[in-house]
Formats: C-alpha cells, structure tokens, sequence
C-alpha cells in the first residue's frame, strides 16, 4: 500500500507563497495528474514530495512512513525530469544503471534488469550511445528506464513530454499510460497542458496560485467544474463565459446579448442565494448552430471562422458579445453570415462573479 | 578618408600598439636572453649592446654541467605538481560546496576566500615561517607545497565554483533521486564532467607556483637538494659578485617549461582566464 499524502503543506520562497496549506491524497496504484498555469505550486509540491525541497510546514507521508524529514536519497522515489537530466558522461547504460549501483546491486544483476528495462522500452540497441547521440524521444525513454528500473514506491514525473514535438508527444502520452498501468505503481505527474492531464490522468488535481481548485476524474472536472477558473482552464476551445444577472422577478438569466429563461436546478440554486453579478459559462461544443431560426434560438452573425478539420470553429457576435461555437464542418458560413444559436439547459454553467464558485 | 582607408588606417595603429606592448612586455626577457649570450663580464659594458658582439654558450654550459640545474628543476616539478593536484582537490571541494550545496552565506564565504588572495604574501612571509617550523617541515618539499597550495586556493575556488555552477542542476537533482548523497554526486557526477575547468585551474596553480621565490628561498634556507629554481638559480654566484650571465641563463632555461605547458594546453589557459567573468 504505497500511496502519497501531503497533509498541510505550506512552502515559502521567502515573501513568496508558492504553496498554501495543500492537503492531498495520491491514491495508490494511480496515476495523478497535478495541472496548472506557471507558479501555481505544482512542481514545487513534486519537489516536496521528491525530497529536493523541504516544506515551510505540513508533512509527506509515502506509504504508512512519514518521510518529511528524509533525504531525498531514502525516499525510495524515481523522477523522470522534463529536461532528461541524463548524465551526459555515461552511456545509456549506464545511465539506466546508475540507481542500482547506489545501492549495491551486484553486477549480474544490474546487467539483467538493465537489459529487460531496456528492451521493455525499446532502447535495447542503443545501450552503448551516450546521450548527446540520442534522439529526443529516446533520451526520454532512457530517463524513464531509469526511474523504473529500480521498482520505486512513487514515479515522480515533472512535465516528461513538454520538450518533444507534437506528435510525438501524443504517442508517448499512450505509451507511458499503458506503461504505468502495467507497473502499477502510484505516479504523480505535473503538466500545464489541459489536455495531456485529462487524457492521461487517473485523478486530476487543478492547482492555482498555491492552493488546489478541483480534484477528480476528469469527466468530472469537466462536466462538473468547482469554480470559474477550473471551467475556464479545462476544455479546448475554451469555455464561453457571459456576465449576466438573475432577473428573479422573471425566473431569467439576463446577459447583455440575450434573456435567458432560467431552468429549475437554476431558479432553485438561485433561491438559496443572494449572489448578485453572475457569469454564465457555456462550452463551444454545447452551442448548437443553426441556419434557421427555431423558438428561443438567439440570432448571431458570423465574426470569425476557423476551420479545424472535422469542424469548425466560429466566432458569433451577438451585440458586441462574442461566443465561440464548434459547429460541424459541412456548415462553412461566410462572414457577417446570420444564424442562430441554442443550447440546451443542461449544458449551462453558473458561476458567482464576487466568489468564482460554481451555483449549478 | 573612405572606410577602406580608415580600415587600414585602424588596423596599422592596432599594430602599433600591440607592437609597442609587446615589446615593453618582452624587453626585460630579451635582456636577459642576451645576457645569457654574453661572455662573461662584458654585461655591463656601455653603450648598451642589443645583440652581444661575440655570442657564447659557455654560460648555460656552465649552468647545466657545473652549477646543479637539475635538481633544482626536479624540485620545482614536484612542488608545482603537488600544488596542482592537491591544492585542485581542496579548491574543488570548496567549490562545489559554494556551488551546488545549499548554506546560508554560500556566496558570502567565496567572498571571504578572496580576501585571502588580497593580502600580500610579504604580509604573512614570517607566520607562515613560523609555522612551518613549528610543523618541523622546514627545509623540505612540503615545506613549500602547503602554503603555495593555500596562496592558490582563492583563484581554484573561484574559478572551479564558477565553472561548477553552469553544469545543470538537474543532474544534482536526478543524482539524489537515484540514491546518491552529495560527496558522492561530487566524485561521480561533478568531477567526471568537469575536466575542463579542473585543467584550467590545475595549470594556474602549476604556473603560479613555478616562479615563486620568497617563501622558497626563506625555508629551504640554503640546502641545495630542496632549493626549487628560482632560489637556486639565485645562488648561480661566487662570493662577492652576481654572475649575471649564469643567473640569465638559468631564468631562460626556467621558462622553458613554462612555455612549453602554454603552449600545449593553450586552450585550457584561456579558458581559466576567462572562467571568472561568469557571474553565478
């Protein structure tokens, strides 16, 4: 039973707060992805929990043992770094070699857990290369031959794929998914791409200026975000967010392009509260566009298009307010085009402006 | 002038100048290089001859027959080697401390090794004698090892902390994950890859313990078989009067493998003079 817990973590640089009483748990066998802009504390809490930082307060416990005060070295983790950090005076093996001669491993038995790492990975044939003769792709294969070479407690992974191209980064997202669930082990992996943590994460851990936002599957980040910033971080195309307010004389939802008839999970969260300047948030894809006009359809003229293969993506204007919609590809409207939009009430998202919670 | 002219014009003034520094650089060595040349007792003879009327070799016979040159130079040899790899080992680990560990004051301590190299070495002649004598290592290689390899440090230290820091972090880092503690990371991650700079600094500290002369000439305290070069090559005199062309022979014998080590390993000397300009 070897999952992670960080129990009020709280890490100062000096007047920096880049951690702010985190408490969480990595569940065994999982693979957590911890997602965020720049600076929101993801790869310092890694770094916490890897032992290269020490927290200002709290405590990291990895499996039943508390190892808040241990060195990095006892931790029994493995990281797998966004630069490689191969050792450039090494070969491949070597490299991959490295963590087991710190422990004394005898050498028959290096050899043989190298050479199955290697061919588990693909990387057989390069074990005699120094880095500086691998290829991008392979370097990150090394770097995680030798984390999984030692069967650590914790994969420790710090933005693995951020330095590979596109497609490449694609294919190594399944690869290293697959991998993980072979092994088993409890992984935490840190990214700011949106999309990577939610295909690849297990749990999904939203961070934002020190502090956690939004833990979950990512259905349920998605569908279901806690507040303003997780909607409008996940998904892509972004989500549309409309300032509005609740006219509760009406039962509508009232923003500056369009009335709104508001449903009932709505009218209800809305009687338990005296929030005042709302935000309406709806997703592109949950705008249906249509070229005839049907009851409660808002009419909206075409800004932008950009066309993105299976679909489009519109820009609509609708009285100085624009809403991106995924409409299908066969629909290529021109410019300054009048159409009309919908969506469904199931798909609406409500946010308070002063808290950023989620009311529906 | 147009700019072809003004070119030209530049670059015969560069040469000029260049040609004016090297030769107030170079002119003490000239000097003694045709002093060596002279027969003896025609030094002094006025007007100044630029090129000796009758060029002899009888003085660097002399020296290397007669006068003991190579005990001497096996001295120097010693001295300088082991001030380079052990005076390396002291200033490596300093410097990777500064570097790559993390203390309060880290920056602040490199500072206070500097002010080491700041004192005059005439300043602590007579406490380091002392002390030497009080370690009983007077008149012995040692003798001029240790404190030669502490004059070195403040320059090894800076010049290895500066090299040391633009190796990546991450390897530290990937190092400690994997198991190691940091004298280790020092001997198998650092030092592996920092040839270059150790060279560099190894040379400096080589070269400047070649010509040192005032702690060497105070405890060898005139025994022969310790002198290192610039000591014995002092003593290239009869009693009551400098042979000059002896002494001038001997200064050129001593550079040469002082020229010889620039030479080869050019590249690792340029690059220790310009190591100290990185700020870390």
């Amino acid at each position: 039973m070897t999952g992670v817990y960080v129990e009020n973590l709280r890490k100062e640089f000096g007047d920096v707060v880049a951690l702010d009483d985190v408490t969480l748990t990595f569940p065994d066998t999982e693979l957590t992805v911890l997602v965020g802009p720049s600076g929101c504390g993801k790869t310092t809490l890694l770094r916490i929990i890897a032992g290269l930082e020490q927290a200002t307060q709290g405590s990291v416990c990895i499996g039943e043992k508390d190892v808040s005060e241990a060195p990095p070295w006892g931790r029994n983790t493995a990281m797998v770094f966004q630069s490689y950090a191969l050792y450039p005076h090494m070969t491949v093996f070597r490299n991959i070699a490295f963590p087991l001669e710190a422990r004394k491993v005898s050498r028959a038995e290096i050899r043989e857990r190298v050479e199955r790492t290697a061919e588990l990975l693909g990387i057989a044939s390069l074990l005699q290369r120094k880095p500086r003769a691998l290829s991008g792709g392979q370097m990150q294969r090394v770097a995680i031959g030798r984390a999984i070479v030692r069967n650590p407690k914790v994969f420790l992974m710090d933005e693995p794929l951020s330095n590979l191209d596109a497609k490449l980064r694609v294919s190594m997202r399944a690869e290293l998914k697959r991998l993980q669930k072979e092994l088993g082990v409890t992984t935490i992996y840190v990214t700011h791409d949106q999309e990577e943590a939610m295909t690849i994460a297990d749990q999904l851990v939203v961070m934002r200026g020190g502090r956690i936002q939004q833990i979950g599957r990512a259905e349920d980040v998605y569908f279901h975000p806690n507040n303003k910033y997780v909607a409008g971080f996940i998904g892509s195309p972004a989500i549309n967010f409309l300032p509005c307010t609740y006219e509760r004389a009406d039962g509508e939802l009232a923003a500056e392009c369009f009335n709104y008839p508001a449903p009932k999970r709505v009218r209800q969260a809305m009687a338990e509260t005296s929030a005042e300047r709302l935000t309406l948030g709806i997703r592109p894809e949950d705008i249906k566009v249509e070229e005839d006009p049907s009851p409660g359809a808002i009419p909206v003229s075409v800004y932008m298009t950009e066309p993105m293969g299976k679909e489009i993506l519109l820009t609509l204007e609708a009285q100085d307010t624009l809403i991106k919609a995924l409409a299908p590809a066969r629909l290529h409207p021109d410019l300054d085009e009048q159409l009309w939009m919908r969506f469904g009430e199931e798909c609406i998202h409500l946010f308070d402006d002063e808290t950023g919670d989620a009311l529906v | 002038m147009n700019y072809q002219q003004r070119r030209r014009v530049s670059g015969a003034l560069s040469l000029m100048a260049t040609g004016l520094i090297a030769v107030f650089s170079l002119s003490p060595i000239y000097w003694i290089f045709i002093t060596s040349l002279k027969p003896r007792g025609t030094e002094y003879l006025l007007p100044i001859e630029l090129w000796p009327s009758s060029p002899t070799l009888a003085a660097y016979r002399t020296v290397l027959t007669e006068l003991g040159f190579v005990v001497p130079l096996r001295n120097s040899f010693i001295v300088s080697s082991a001030v380079a790899v052990f005076g390396l080992l002291i200033s490596a680990l300093s410097a990777y401390a500064v570097a790559r560990l993390r203390f309060k004051y880290r920056v602040e301590s490199l500072l206070l090794l500097q002010l080491g190299a700041m004192i005059p070495p005439v300043v602590t002649i007579a406490p380091t004698f002392m002390i030497i004598k009080t370690m009983g290592l007077l008149r012995t290689l040692p003798a001029m090892i240790i404190p030669n390899m502490f004059y070195n440090t403040p320059l090894s230290t800076w010049l290895l902390a500066s090299y040391f820091s633009e190796l990546p972090f991450e390897l530290d880092d990937a190092a400690k994950i994997d198991g190691y503690k940091p004298l280790q990371i020092f001997w198998k991650v650092i030092l592996p890859l920092s040839a270059p700079g150790l060279f560099s600094a190894g040379i400096f500290a080589f070269l400047g313990s070649w010509g040192e002369f005032m702690l060497a000439s105070a405890v060898t305290m005139g025994i022969p078989d310790v002198q290192t070069l610039p000591v014995a090559i002092q003593n290239f005199s009869l009693e009551f009067r400098y042979q000059w062309t002896w002494i001038s022979a001997g200064i050129i014998l001593s550079l040469i493998p002082v020229i010889l080590i620039v030479i080869i390993f050019q590249r690792w000397v340029i690059k220790g003079l310009t190591a100290g300009a990185v700020k870390f």
